[in-house]
């Protein structure tokens, strides 16, 4: 190891963090790999080594021979600091070289506020931050993940986007990196070629101009970049790569886990939630593969728990052929299972004792909403009746507290839906008292934790204008008012994340500068309350001329170009709008299972005559 | 689901001859990238790769069963080791030799197994533990000669951290300088140090030398054996 490196990681908290080393990871003759690849999340070792996305792309591209991907983490500000000081620039795990050697430098994009995250990375290994000070081929800086949707606050710092599914396209442009190098070609000759793999997004090759209001007048496309870029999925869920084992780290970090990706896509259509748009279509994943799956991972990681991964795990229509293999293997190999995001609806008092034998975790559930109109309007399509049977079984079944998570700020909300909240939990706590066979001699607790709504792209709540951040805190304040139980704990969040989450999510690359200003007057770390400074990003964006208010509170009409109107996930901009106008009728569309809502995402599916749901 | 399969290792009877069975002491070495592993890390590192290795491990039999595991004498943050051993129950006698290869193919490069045996002495016994210091300054011979000064004191005072605060104490008594290897960019000092029940880290007098020189040296500390009072080797 590295002498200096030595010198400063004995100054550092858990060291354990930037030395790689795990068990599973992969090092290579770097004399003998024609690419080499940094795979960055831009957040801790313990954020970023939770992600199944990564751990899926790590292991795909090691398998390409030619190929070593190594991870890269954003380091800690203790380390960042010993770093700069010592002069280390930032370097990848498996090898200890600067990620300024590496071919590739690519970026997964999970959420807007790790954005400051990746100029800083950049920045720590040396390598410029804006993409035209990058001249050379070797340093290409891609980005993929769910934010890859609306890039453009980040278009001016990367080369290229992958767009939708990252399994098949990154074997396809690291192919092509390969081919680049063999030949010789420059890094705009490579970027031409590159933008013509579906799902690629080379943000340099369109132009966007603007009316006087600020709002986009057109996007054009360069030659030879298409006009727009399709994201890519994964056709057949139970044939794509997924990987045998797992780096294990030796320190802990947030997912510890062996991890099963049951589907992708969901039924739900929940009109606030862009992973249930921008998924889409639902595919699922052959119960079989799974236990064999499950078993390599526990048999190569040593883990002792698995878990079940998906936007809705009870929607899985195997789920009980599932559970009864994986619950035998479980008990038998002494590896815990745990089930998170379970819907409540469907939530049967058979599952419930399923899950139960494995272990007794608490019950969480998300209404969302206070009052049914609320429910209605979002589509989350569940009553009251359904959470209150859900809570039934559960306080039969020996539990005592119950956590409710809702959202503020959504569309037509007034203040009888807060108040409904509160309502609703008062309810839940009445019907534990009721129950003639619930845990005797034990107090209900019901705790109600309330974030704020962020509208997003791709959803139908993307024209929609966030709630200003005086009217949340005001909503916040009555709700707080409103609780006179003591059996209720409240918790909020601070909203001033969820702001700048909102311009981010809908921005445009005018952006970027904002971007750059307030990394340089040192935000990083967003994410991190202790380290969000929400009063340096209103001094970038009133530098750069912009606003709060247009970004993240302006109503916006029908017909307005996006700034990710050139991108397209599938979903119809005609679709979103129809379920945007029925939002604001409370009208609710039944899930895909039920009725296909021709959302357009089929068209996506190469096989079974553009049907998704089987 | 119903018929749950009676494990024959869980019934009681067989469960006090397991705890009849002598302990095993696992006997590794930690270095390169490892040093910088927690102890706590360490633990569940080895919990995995036991598992990995499907040694046959004893669980604890209570309300939340987990791998019975001790450690004789947890090392420093920074340190490297060749010396470390843990102790486990098994559910079944094994043969030492293949478990050291499994569980070797399951451990992490920088862990490995040096020796499996049957614990022969109890931790409370160890005494005394011996270090190879490395230090790496910018001139040798003055390294040298000052750091054989200061440790030929008759007292030698420093501030040891304690769960109650900090204390002064005279590590003079704690510790011995047995050789010195002096190479070109380095000179290596083996030592021993008081150790076990009341444990002196080398970093202890290392620090309070370095505080007062005025160099930047970087120090790499190895442990290299466990004894226990009469000089005899852990094991």
């Amino acid at each position: 190891m590295k002498n200096q490196l030595e010198h400063i990681l004995l100054n550092v908290q858990k060291p354990g963090r930037y030395v790689g080393g795990e068990v599973n990871s992969i090092t290579k003759d770097k004399t003998q790999v024609e690419v080499r690849f940094a795979f960055c999340f831009p957040d801790t070792y313990e954020v970023g080594m939770s992600h199944l996305g990564m751990k899926i792309l790590y292991s795909l591209l090691n398998q390409q021979d030619y190929c070593w991907c190594e991870r890269v983490f954003a380091p800690w500000t203790d380390m960042e600091n010993e770093m700069r000081y010592a002069d280390i620039p930032l370097y990848a795990l498996e090898s200890f070289d600067p990620i300024s050697e590496f071919d590739i430098i690519g970026f997964t994009l999970q959420y807007e506020l790790s954005f400051t995250n990746v100029l800083n990375m950049l920045d720590l290994g040396k390598i410029p931050v804006y993409a035209k000070d990058r001249t050379r081929l070797k340093n290409l800086v891609v980005a993929g993940g769910p934010c890859a949707c609306n890039p453009e606050p980040l278009a001016d710092f990367v080369d290229l986007f992958m767009l939708g599914e990252g399994e098949d396209v990154i074997v396809q442009l690291v192919d092509l990196y390969r081919k680049a190098k063999q030949l010789g070609w420059n890094k705009q000759q490579f970027l031409q070629q590159a933008c013509q793999i579906e799902g690629v997004y080379v943000p340099s090759f369109y132009e966007v101009s603007y009316h006087e209001d600020g709002t986009i007048q057109a996007i054009t496309a360069k030659d030879p970049a298409p006009k727009t870029v399709k994201k890519r999925i994964v056709q057949d869920m139970s044939h794509t790569f997924y990987p045998e084992n797992f780096v294990v780290p030796y320190v802990e970090t947030i997912h510890d886990r062996a991890v099963l990706e049951l589907m992708r896509g969901c039924i739900r259509g929940c009109r606030f939630c862009q992973a249930g748009f921008i998924y889409r279509p639902l595919r699922e994943k052959n119960p079989d593969v799974l236990c064999s799956q499950g078993k390599s991972l526990c048999e190569t990681t040593g883990y002792e728990e698995i878990s079940l991964s998906s936007l809705s795990t009870s929607d899985y229509s195997k789920i009980a052929d599932l559970l009864e293999e994986l619950i035998d293997y479980s008990v038998e190999h002494k590896v815990n299972l745990s089930l998170p995001s379970l819907r409540i609806d469907n939530f049967s008092e058979d599952l419930l004792e399923k899950v139960k034998k494995v272990r007794k975790s608490g019950l969480t559930f998300a209404p969302e909403a206070g009052t049914q109109r609320l429910r209605d309007v979002i589509n989350k399509n569940i009553t009251e009746e359904d959470i209150f049977s859900s809570c039934k079984i559960a306080f039969e079944g020996g539990y005592t507290s119950v956590k409710l998570y809702f959202m503020l700020g959504l569309p037509t909300e007034t203040i009888k839906d807060c108040e409904g909240i509160i309502d609703l939990a008062q309810q839940i706590i009445g019907l534990y008292y009721h129950l003639e066979n619930r845990t005797k001699g034990k107090a209900v607790n019901v705790t109600v934790s309330v974030s704020t709504f962020v509208p997003k792209p791709f959803t139908p709540f993307q024209w929609f204008g966030q709630d200003s951040l005086e009217t949340i805190v005001q909503k916040q304040m009555h709700i707080k008012d409103y609780i006179t139980s003591k059996k209720i704990s409240f918790k909020y969040h601070a909203s001033k994340t969820s702001v700048l989450e909102a311009v981010f999510a809908r921005g445009d690359r005018r952006l970027c500068d904002v971007v750059y200003r307030a990394w340089k007057n040192g935000c990083h770390f967003d994410s991190w309350d202790e380290h969000f400074h929400f009063d340096r990003w209103l001094k970038a964006m009133e530098e750069c001329g912009l606003t709060v208010e247009f970004y993240a509170n302006r109503h916006r009409e029908y017909g307005e170009i996006f700034p990710w109107n050139h991108l397209d996930y599938g979903v119809s901009e005609a679709f979103l709008h129809r379920e945007w106008i029925k939002a604001q009728q409370a009208v609710t569309t039944p899930n895909c299972r039920e009725q296909c809502a021709g959302c357009g995402a089929s068209q996506l599916l190469e096989y079974k005559g553009g049907k998704c749901v089987e | 689901m119903s018929n749950l399969q009676v494990n024959p290792l869980n019934t009681a009877e067989n469960n006090r001859k397991i705890l009849e069975m002598p302990n095993i002491r696992v006997f590794y070495q930690k270095k390169g990238r490892a040093k910088y592993i927690s102890h706590l890390d360490i633990t569940r590192c080895m919990q995995r790769s036991l598992k990995r290795a499907k040694i046959p491990v004893w669980y604890t039999q209570g309300f939340n069963p987990h791998m019975y595991m001790t450690f004789a004498l947890p090392l420093a943050l920074g340190y490297e080791s060749e010396c470390e051993a843990m102790d486990l129950r098994l559910t079944q006698l094994v043969d030492f030799e293949r478990m050291k290869t499994q569980l070797n193919q399951a451990l992490p490069v920088d862990i490995q197994v040096v020796k499996i045996a049957l614990q022969n002495h109890k931790p409370q016994e160890i005494a005394k533990a011996s270090y190879a210091i490395t230090f790496l300054p910018e001139d040798v011979t003055d390294f040298e000669q000052q750091f054989d000064e200061f440790c030929n004191q008759s007292e030698i005072v420093v501030i040891k951290k304690t769960k109650k605060g900090t204390k002064p104490m005279d590590v003079k008594p704690e510790f011995e300088i047995l050789t010195k290897e002096r190479l070109a960019d380095r000179i290596v000092y083996h030592m021993v140090f008081t150790a076990g029940q009341k444990n002196i880290n080398p970093t202890l007098l290392t620090d309070a030398f370095l505080q007062r020189y005025p160099d930047e040296v970087i120090v790499q500390i190895l442990r290299k054996q466990i004894y226990l009072q009469d000089n005899q080797i852990f094991e």
